[in-house]
């Protein structure tokens, strides 16, 4: 067994998963928002390697948006960057504490509990505004870094109607890839610009 | 943490490259919609259509089921193209819209040169340094005859009467100027549109109409190029 010991506390991952289902004849597509919540305790170097792994693989799923992911690891080593990096899944750390462990009692409190009654609310606010989307509506749009970006950019593809024509009226486009890690094109003076976590 | 999470929260560590359909885009495909209706459905019907800056190739696909004859669809992003391809096969409108990459300028313009009946584009003028070469390229490709469909829409810090102000006033010295509804071209392709800005208000919502207000509004303008000859 290999000697070196790590303790990664926390792992939460946020995932949207969408699926179809039929109704009245016409399939409709829903995102589902699930929580993983991963707490390992003492687990040995390549055990580490092994949750990274797993990591890795959930994050590069194809219809998998990591949304948020929080990791405790309560050692000064830098052995856990080069994991990350290893793994490419360095853009999905959102925050990377070490604390001792009444702090991370309340930081467990704090990180579980918090965006879990928070996401109810997002959750309604999403839908209400995905759906929008779905209709090719225009939506309210934020400021980013050298870009704007909306809701409807989360879509995989939107769908709109000619209403000009009778038959063949429906133009369905797809939006971005799942090859980038963050990034947006466009009103950026042609070029892509990295939004960093 | 979570206040700067609350502040953007469908942009951060979405994981995906969201190359998207832009409001701009929308509102472009609506215009054009709206146009082949006030046309009887003539203004795209067998004509050459460019898009600049097409994206995920939204607009250049409605031009191709509105009766368009050929689309190119440019854009000066590679990876762009790539998804736009991808969008004209899944609506299998391969034989009709082409994409190329296009550099605006002289250098990639004079290969399409007068090539188009109608240009295309929108939200291509928040650069100010682009302006001479974008004029110059519409400017290029544009048939004599032909016209540029062309719209912006606010965004926050931007103001969409300077933009576009600006953009004209570089865009008259390239050999561009602004048509109106008593030129030959309006009439001929445009028939009894009054108004294109008119047409624009009428195809949003009002809670449409209070998103793009908010972000300072949009404008569209129809383009044609200079008469050059001798007077009298």
């Amino acid at each position: 067994m290999d000697k070196i010991f790590y303790e990664v506390s926390l792992i939460i991952i946020r995932v949207y998963l969408p699926f179809e289902v039929m109704c009245s004849d016409l399939p409709m597509k829903w995102q589902c928002e699930i929580l993983i919540v991963i707490v390992v305790a003492l687990i040995t170097l390549s055990s580490l390697v092994d949750a990274f792994t797993a990591l890795s693989s959930l994050a590069t799923q194809q219809n998998c948006r990591l949304k948020f992911v929080l990791l405790q690891i309560n050692d000064d080593s830098t052995f856990e960057d080069d994991v990350i990096k290893s793994h490419n899944i360095d853009g999905y750390i959102q925050k990377r504490c070490k604390r001792r462990r009444r702090d991370f009692i309340i930081s467990l409190l704090s990180t579980s509990v918090t965006p879990l009654a928070t996401s109810s609310a997002a959750a309604a606010i999403t839908t209400e505004e995905e759906q929008s989307c779905q209709r090719g509506e225009i939506v309210s749009e934020s400021p980013v870094p050298g870009a704007y970006s909306q809701v409807c950019m989360n879509l995989d593809e939107r769908t709109f109607t000619l209403s000009s024509i009778e038959e063949d009226n429906s133009i369905t486009v797809y939006q971005g890839t799942n090859s980038g890690a963050g990034e947006v094109a466009g009103r950026t003076g042609g070029k892509k610009i990295k939004m960093s976590i | 943490m979570y206040s700067y999470i609350h502040s953007y929260p469908y942009t951060l560590a979405t994981c995906i490259s969201t190359v998207a359909v832009w409001n701009s885009g929308i509102l472009l495909t609506r215009l054009l919609d709206k146009l082949n209706e006030s046309t009887n459905q003539s203004i795209f019907k067998d004509k050459s259509i460019i898009e600049l800056g097409c994206g995920v190739g939204l607009a250049s696909l409605a031009t191709a089921k509105l009766g368009a004859s050929t689309v190119l669809a440019t854009d000066a992003n590679t990876e762009v193209l790539e998804l736009a391809q991808r969008n004209i096969q899944q609506n299998n409108l391969s034989s009709i819209i082409k994409t190329t990459a296009l550099q605006w300028g002289l250098m990639d313009a004079t290969e399409y040169e007068s090539t188009a009946d109608i240009i295309i584009g929108s939200d291509l003028t928040y650069n100010s340094g682009s302006w001479v070469v974008l004029a110059e390229t519409m400017s290029t490709i544009l048939k004599s005859d032909g016209i540029v469909i062309y719209l912006t829409l606010g965004h926050s810090g931007f103001n969409v009467g300077g933009e576009l102000g600006g953009f004209l006033s570089v865009a008259e010295n390239t050999g561009l100027r602004v048509l109106t509804k008593d030129d030959i071209e309006w009439k001929e392709k445009l028939r009894d549109v009054q108004s294109v800005n008119d047409l624009l208000t009428s195809i949003v919502t009002s809670e449409e109409r209070a998103v793009i207000d908010a972000n300072g509004g949009a404008r569209v303008v129809i383009l044609g190029k200079k008469k050059f000859g001798r007077k009298g």
